[in-house]
């Protein structure tokens, strides 16, 4: 059985990096065919009583509540909120030198001071 | 001054950043003052006080206020030199020597403040036309306020995070190294 494996192994990894078969696959999926099927799939409404049972589903809830409360989404939140905050810190320090300078160049006018 | 070491030129903070420095320090006070002001006035509230004992009340939260404020202002400068204020702009108070200061010279600096203040803020407006950026109050107090570059808190949040996980992975290293823990 394990020669008859291999060799049925073999033949599909031919058949699925030969040239021809990708050139095949490529006018399939851009012909307009191609487009009527993904049309027809919407229409039938088989993807909205999917979407409608996954939705009734428990498990997808619960699912949504793990990962929502997982240290990896959690410490990525505080990390981005941290990141928009030292961000905005440090923009607001570097303006802040720089009107310091200008006021300062102003008040050495005034003053007629040589600089610091 | 006073042979003093003559400081790095550049390293002092103008009146711009410290006073947006004053402003996050002022928010921070307030907000705290507020939180605690409201829950005590809610929970007098279910009291039915005489006019006089609400008199004496009211003198006691502003007297707490002041004490507060104070607090807050010595005791970080005290001990780190930096209000959270000072940390957001990464400036810091030190002594014209450049130590820290004690309770006692902050103490000084907060009247040095007020009196700052009282003449329509030109006490404040020394720190444009001072070579060393020193106000009424540092002149009082004989402090300087310098640029203190350091981490964000970002950055240090950033960096915990990575230690933690550096430890944990060496740890799962060391276990898996356990003569008994290894997978046959």
């Amino acid at each position: 059985m394990r020669p008859v494996n291999d060799e049925l192994e073999r033949a599909l990894i031919a058949v699925m990096s030969s040239d021809r078969v990708h050139d095949m696959l490529r006018r399939a999926l851009n012909s307009d065919a191609a487009l009527d099927v993904i049309d027809d799939f919407f229409d039938s409404g088989l993807f909205d009583r999917f979407a409608e049972r996954l939705l009734e589903s428990d498990a997808l809830w619960h699912l949504i509540d793990e990962i929502a409360a997982s240290p990896a989404v959690t410490a990525a939140i505080s990390g981005q909120g941290l990141s928009f905050a030292d961000q905005l810190g440090g923009e607001l320090r570097s303006r802040s030198r720089r009107a310091d300078v200008r006021l300062e160049r102003i008040a050495r006018r005034l003053s007629g001071r040589d600089g610091r | 001054m006073d042979g003093d070491p003559p400081p790095p030129a550049s390293d002092y903070v103008g009146l711009i950043t410290r006073a947006i420095a004053l402003a996050v320090d002022g928010a921070v006070i307030n907000i705290v003052a507020l939180v605690v002001e409201g829950a005590a006035a809610l929970a007098i509230a279910l009291f039915h006080l005489p006019k006089d004992v609400r008199t004496v009340l009211i003198v006691i939260g502003g007297v707490g206020y002041v004490l507060w404020t104070i607090g807050y202002f010595v005791g970080f400068w005290s001990t780190t030199g930096q209000t959270p204020g000072a940390r957001v702009m990464q400036i810091k108070l030190v002594s014209r020597s450049r130590k820290g200061i004690g309770p006692r010279r902050a103490l000084v600096r907060c009247v040095g403040m007020v009196l700052a203040a009282l003449p329509l803020f030109l006490g404040y407006v020394l720190i444009v036309f001072d070579r060393r950026c020193r106000g009424l109050q540092d002149r009082f107090a004989g402090t300087l306020v310098i640029e203190a570059e350091q981490q964000s808190i970002a950055a240090e949040a950033r960096e915990r995070r990575r230690n933690v996980a550096a430890a944990a992975a060496a740890q799962g290293r060391s276990l898996a190294e356990e003569p008994g823990l290894t997978r046959q």
